[in-house]
């Protein structure tokens, strides 16, 4: 399977660390990249790419549009959101307009690989950050619900193991030998992650989903 | 009543009198006057007697005269010898003078008495008058004269003189044996009769007459009646022509009132008339009336004097009585009215006669008083055995017996009696009867009591009275000092009672002069007459110069005499220190009110300045003079004047009011003053005043503004920053981290974890340190200008940021934005997000709610942002007080939606939460 992709994003480090990320896989050729919203329309036409990687802000042209504009003269063509933001406008905007998949920049590596998968299997993909907005669009405001793929890091799986344990902070940095404001950005992490916001919140988390046994 | 029956006795008593006076004097005028009547039919009968008696006489004579006539017929012959004849026939008949015979001729022929032959005789002289002979005796006139030859015919027309002799002439005609007639002629002695009359005739002033029936007087004893002469008037000759005998009563010519009887002679026509003097026959019954009379009138008299003396100490009498009875029906009434109960009881004590006062005193009724023993009715058993044995050996012993004494109603209220009992004896000296005389002395008392306390507490008072106090009298002499006078005269060293004021000042020289100036006061003040003020100096005995206000007031009785002279002295040195003082303290205080900048009114609630205190005059919109005793609203301009006025009610309900602002317009510019206002204290209850304190805020007023500029300046600039530095962080910083982010998955995904654990570890680390500062910047990035903002409009980024919000604060934010996707200007956008924001940090920060409503309303031109929390509120009273800690936060928002020309609202009340609503005009709105 040859996936032709294409890169539209304005901020050139991103869009080449993109690149370097796709190239690694040799199922996937970019066969374009451009800062310029104007360009995209055109280059699709002439490249004929399987999947485009649209940022939303773009200079000229912004990614919804063009979404909408590919979306009506190529529907084969998946276009992969991607954003710095995950807010419930730009995630609903970008699915109406015929996103196939939605994906924060953070999360940009391995949720845009992941990404690129689902769409590649006609599937559609949302990131977690994501997951969320339409959910909350879905099923109202407000509710605080634990999205259920949610993916933690390997060292924040050891974080959660030892915060959940007991240890506090500076003994989970001297455990793990990293920094005390590692430990801390690690914490602050989960927690966003799994929408929680005390150490209860983590434990009951960690409990469900077998990291510590059920003492 | 009385006095009409006094009266009435009185004319009774008159009228009866009268009538015993009136019917014995008209009795005795009757009885007198039927004597008169019975004395003169006496008389009237005494005259006809002798008028029977005569007349019988004379008819007895004259039939002797007929006879001797006719029997010297026989004897005679008719000549010369018949004289012998003749005067043989006349030797026992005195009663006649001469015989004659008459021949044909009516001629004497033959006399007894020869002188006589030859007269002639009138023959109709004689009654009764026949043309011939007939064989009766008839009567002639008579004739003045001894015989028929001196005699003189007494005619009516020419009676005989009186005191003559007279003589009546009879003729007889004789029937002769030849049937011829002869006549023969007798002269009739008067003087036999006159004689024979006047020895019968006993009574006295009687007159006896001889008429013939043609009413010619034949011969009357009076000596003054003149024969031939008619009768008296003619009465007599009418009523001899229609009766034989009878009687009357006339008045004769020479006035005498006569009784005349007459009697007719049976065969001869002559009438013997009686007249009777009748006064002389009244003279018996004139003595007789007289001493009836006099005898009537004495009795009577002395029978009328009895009866008005007797009447007169009657009627004294009565009048004694009914004064007696009026004086007693008064006394009995003055006991009903008087006011003191009053009793009277027999011996036994039991009561015979209560007036009403004792009925009110006691509460019994007369019914139940009477023959009651007061014992038993109003004892009260609050007097001991002893007390009334006392009482009953006083009035037994004849004594007055008086005290009080507790009694008792019929109620059974008990009350204080002040009684008089006194013993009544009667004739025999035994006593008879107690009267007791009760006043209810329960108030009389109390009062005294009352008065007796005043009494000392007035004098009680006196004494205490720091002032010093004299009561003097007319004289001046001192009567009543109190304790402050004694101290500060020394009075305690000397006998001053009674003293005036120049006996004081020997007593005491050293006063000498206060004494002097007093005594020239007291006369001013009486003089004046009422209530002077002095001031008078007294150099007390430690040398201390006091000064005293003196009052002085005199008093005057009801004649305008002066009574007494009530001075009060009141020591007033402290005073004066005190004045000094309190003038010292007013200079302070008004230097310190001159070095206040700041204006101070005092006003009244109505607005009215009363008074004014400015260090200068320039900043007032008018003179301070101006404001004086004005209402504010006259002075000032109206919007100014209701800023005050709210001050004023502000401060009169609450005692204080701080903090609000006014602005004049004046020449120099707008000023801006800061009013402060406090009710005066003293003033609480009427009339409120409060002092206003007007300061010139025009400089921080400037600089407010300055400051209100400068944070506007710095909105914009802050605006300006964020939307910069956002704009940096979203197009330059994220995508570096997001690239970092990429680059480090490649590193980590090229290098397998045999390679270097440690590294591939540290790899994951930085992808945290990445996330999370990706993260950081995202909200730092929302918080400075959200992109979503540009993007999807205001109501997209507002709940993009309450998601954020909620998940940081743990409050639940329900967003309502209508359906309206209306985009606004991008500056409305952006501020209103901002304000949204602010408000929701600020109820994160201070409301602790649970929940926040923020609901975004587009109505037409304007643009409504609310939002409300259910959180603990505030009370908006201590809005804009710089000490509240949200207070910078509520300002900025107010700042910012003035500065977009909106209106800024904030409620809220403690407990329930808070509404923050904005209003901003959304003129420009566009789709």
């Amino acid at each position: 399977m040859n996936m032709r992709i294409l890169l539209a994003d304005d901020h050139q480090m991103f869009r080449e660390a993109l690149l370097i990320l796709l190239e690694r896989n040799p199922d996937f050729k970019v066969v374009a990249e451009t800062g310029d919203g104007l360009e995209v329309i055109g280059l699709v036409r002439e490249t004929a790419p399987n999947i485009v990687c649209m940022d939303i802000d773009m200079p000229g042209l912004n990614g919804i549009e063009i979404t909408r504009q590919i979306a009506a003269a190529f529907p084969l063509i998946k276009v992969i959101a991607l954003s710095t933001f995950a807010d419930r406008g730009y995630v609903t905007d970008m699915l109406n307009a015929g996103a196939a998949a939605y994906v924060t920049k953070a999360a940009a590596g391995i949720e845009l690989l992941r990404a690129i998968d689902a769409v590649s299997r006609n599937r559609s993909y949302l990131c977690p950050d994501a997951t969320d907005a339409v959910r909350e669009a879905v099923t109202g405001a407000g509710e605080r619900k634990q999205s259920a793929g949610i993916k933690l890091g390997a060292r924040e799986v050891q974080v959660l193991q030892l915060v959940t344990v007991g240890f506090t902070s500076l003994q989970i940095a001297e455990q793990l030998g990293i920094a005390l404001s590692t430990v801390e950005v690690h914490r602050r992490n989960i927690m966003r992650k799994l929408n929680v916001d005390s150490v209860v919140g983590l434990t009951h988390y960690a409990i469900r989903t077998g990291l510590v046994s059920n003492m | 009543m009385r006095a009409k029956g006094s009266l009435s006795r009185r004319s009774t008593f008159l009228l009866v009198t009268l009538i015993v006076v009136v019917g014995t004097v008209g009795g005795t005028a009757y009885t007198l006057w039927r004597l008169r009547a019975e004395a003169i039919d006496r008389h009237f009968d005494v005259a006809s007697m002798y008028a029977r008696v005569f007349e019988d006489h004379l008819t007895q004579n004259l039939k002797v005269i007929d006879l001797i006539l006719v029997n010297s017929l026989v004897n005679a012959s008719g000549n010369a010898s018949d004289t012998v004849a003749l005067s043989s026939s006349l030797r026992h008949a005195p009663y006649l003078r001469s015989l004659a015979v008459l021949d044909a001729k009516n001629a004497i022929v033959a006399s007894s008495d020869p002188r006589n032959i030859g007269v002639r005789i009138v023959r109709s002289d004689f009654l009764p008058p026949t043309l011939e002979p007939r064989a009766i005796l008839r009567a002639g006139l008579p004739l003045a004269g001894r015989d028929f030859h001196d005699g003189r015919s007494a005619t009516p027309n020419n009676p005989a003189v009186t005191e003559t002799q007279g003589l009546i002439p009879m003729l007889r005609d004789v029937a002769l044996e030849n049937n011829s007639w002869t006549t023969l002629l007798a002269s009739v002695n008067t003087d036999y009769f006159l004689n024979y009359y006047g020895r019968s005739l006993t009574a006295k002033a009687g007159v006896v007459e001889l008429l013939r029936d043609d009413g010619v007087l034949l011969l009357s004893t009076d000596t003054r009646r003149q024969p031939g002469a008619r009768d008296h008037g003619g009465a007599l000759a009418n009523r001899m022509a229609t009766e034989e005998f009878g009687r009357f009563e006339q008045r004769l010519e020479d006035g005498r009132a006569v009784l005349t009887a007459w009697r007719a002679s049976r065969a001869f026509p002559f009438f013997v008339v009686l007249h009777m003097d009748k006064d002389s026959g009244l003279t018996d019954w004139r003595h007789e009336a007289l001493r009836t009379l006099v005898v009537v009138l004495g009795v009577l008299s002395a029978g009328v004097g009895l009866a008005i003396v007797y009447f007169m100490r009657t009627a004294e009498a009565a009048r004694q009585h009914h004064a007696n009875a009026e004086q007693l029906r008064l006394r009995g009434a003055a006991l009903e009215a008087a006011a003191n109960a009053i009793i009277i009881t027999d011996r036994k004590g039991r009561i015979e006669w209560a007036n009403p006062a004792f009925c009110t005193l006691s509460g019994y009724t007369m019914e139940e008083a009477l023959g009651q023993n007061p014992r038993d009715l109003i004892k009260s058993g609050r007097q001991t055995p002893a007390d009334f044995k006392n009482l009953w050996r006083t009035i037994l012993g004849g004594k007055v017996w008086r005290g009080e004494m507790i009694n008792r109603r019929k109620d059974n209220t008990h009350y204080l009696e002040d009684q008089t009992i006194t013993p009544v004896l009667d004739r025999e000296g035994m006593i008879s009867h107690f009267i007791a005389v009760k006043q209810d002395i329960s108030d009389r008392k109390q009062n005294e009591i009352d008065l007796a306390v005043s009494h000392r507490h007035l004098g009680a008072l006196i004494e205490a009275i720091p002032d010093a106090i004299f009561f003097k009298d007319p004289e001046s002499r001192w009567i009543i000092t109190n304790a402050a006078a004694k101290q500060l005269f020394r009075l305690h060293e000397i006998p001053w009672q009674g003293k005036t004021e120049m006996e004081l000042a020997e007593l005491h020289p050293e006063y000498q002069a206060a004494h002097e100036t007093c005594l020239i006061d007291d006369e001013i003040a009486w003089k004046m007459g009422k209530l002077t003020l002095f001031s008078e100096t007294v150099i007390a005995a430690d040398g201390k110069v006091n000064e005293f206000e003196v009052r002085k007031m005199p008093i005057f009785d009801d004649q305008g005499r002066r009574q007494a002279l009530v001075i009060l002295g009141r020591d007033i040195t402290e005073n004066r220190r005190a004045e000094t003082a309190l003038q010292q303290s007013e200079a302070r205080v008004q230097a310190i009110l001159d070095a206040i900048p700041d204006f101070l009114f005092e006003l009244g609630l109505d607005g009215r300045c009363h008074a004014y205190h400015s260090a200068s005059t320039e900043f007032l919109a008018a003179p301070p003079q101006a404001f004086l005793g004005k209402l504010l609203g006259d002075v000032l301009p109206a919007d100014t004047a209701a800023v005050v006025m709210a001050v004023l009610r502000e401060a009169s309900e609450g005692g204080n009011s701080v903090g609000r602002q006014l602005m004049l317009d004046l020449p120099q510019g707008g000023m801006w003053f800061e009013l402060s206002a406090a009710r005066k204290a003293e003033l609480a209850n009427e009339d409120p005043r409060f002092i206003v304190l007007a300061r010139d805020i025009t400089e921080r007023k400037r600089n407010e503004e300055r400051m209100k500029e400068l944070s506007r300046h710095l909105v914009v600039v802050q605006e300006s920053a964020r939307r910069k530095l956002s704009g940096e962080l979203h197009d330059r910083t994220s995508p570096n981290l997001a690239a970092i982010g990429v680059n480090l998955d490649i590193i980590a995904v090229t290098m397998t974890s045999e390679q270097s654990p440690m590294l591939s570890e540290r790899l994951a680390d930085i992808r945290a340190l990445i996330e999370d500062t990706a993260a950081s910047i995202r909200e730092i990035s929302s918080d400075l200008r959200p992109p979503v903002l540009d993007h999807g409009g205001l109501l997209a980024a507002l709940d993009s940021y309450t998601k954020q919000f909620q998940r940081r604060t743990g409050i639940v934010v329900r967003v309502d934005g209508g359906q309206s996707d209306t985009r606004l200007t991008p500056e409305l956008e952006s501020a209103l997000f901002r304000l949204a924001q602010e408000a929701l940090t600020n109820c994160a920060k201070h409301s602790h709610a649970k929940s926040i409503n923020l609901a975004l309303c587009l109505d037409g031109a304007s643009v409504i942002l609310t939002v409300s929390d259910n959180g603990i509120g505030f009370d908006p009273e201590l809005l804009g007080k710089a000490t509240h800690a949200g207070g910078l936060g509520i300002l900025t928002m107010r700042e910012m939606a003035e500065f977009l020309g909106g209106k800024f609202s904030i409620e809220s009340t403690p407990c329930k939460g808070t509404q923050v609503r904005i209003e901003i005009a959304s003129a420009e709105g566009q789709t």
